[in-house]
């Protein structure tokens, strides 16, 4: 199987997993609302996570099929993007301790995929620029 | 690391997307080994040596000190 092949394999099982976590959200939200309190409920809200875990499965296949100098590249841009969301989020921490709104967890997860994004955006267009030099 | 990957490449007359399919690399990891952004490891500078035939210490080079370097 070629190169090209087994990437574009990883690509449709990552959309495949997203699929199920958006289908597995869109249940738990609807049925959350209809339960009493209680363990059951607690677990149909958390239930989102099984989805999540099998994308986490998915990304880490993925990761493995790039070669040597991607791979590289990938694990510079989860670097930056980690050190933007740490940076982000402590800041906004002493924010909140001087009053400022709480802001859920929630909004972790974005600020790291939106910086983790951005950089990867901007690396191939440096690289796309390297590519045409020859 | 300097290294005459492009030389090489040329004188076979290959792309480089050409040459990627044959290491099983991707497009950007040859250019940036041609370009001397990257240094591969060893496993993918034998398969380099191993495809045009060539001992490695033919193919890259040990960029000589700079003038007053740490040394």
């Amino acid at each position: 199987m070629t190169r090209n092949v087994t990437l574009r394999r990883g690509a449709v099982e990552l959309a495949g997993a997203m699929l199920l976590y958006a289908l597995v959200l869109t249940g738990s939200l609807t049925l959350v609302q209809s339960m009493p309190e209680g363990v059951p409920r607690t677990l149909v809200a958390v239930s989102p996570m099984l989805p999540c875990l099998l994308t986490v499965w998915v990304m880490l296949r993925q990761f493995r099929r790039l070669d040597e100098y991607l791979r590289l590249k990938m694990m510079e841009d989860i670097v930056v993007a980690a050190a933007i969301t740490a940076l982000a989020t402590f800041s906004y921490g002493f924010l909140e301790n001087m009053g400022w709104p709480q802001v859920s967890m929630f909004a972790v997860w974005p600020v790291m995929g939106t910086a983790w994004a951005l950089r990867s955006v901007l690396r191939g267009v440096l690289e796309a620029r390297e590519m045409r030099r020859g | 690391m300097r290294n005459l990957l492009r030389e090489l490449r040329a004188g076979k007359g290959w792309s480089q997307a050409a040459l990627a399919e044959k290491l099983g690399v991707s497009r950007q990891t040859v250019n940036a080994l041609e370009t001397g952004r990257y240094d591969p490891s060893l496993p993918l500078a034998f398969s380099i040596g191993r495809l045009f035939g060539r001992p490695l210490e033919t193919i890259f080079f040990d960029e000589p000190d700079a003038p007053g370097g740490d040394g």
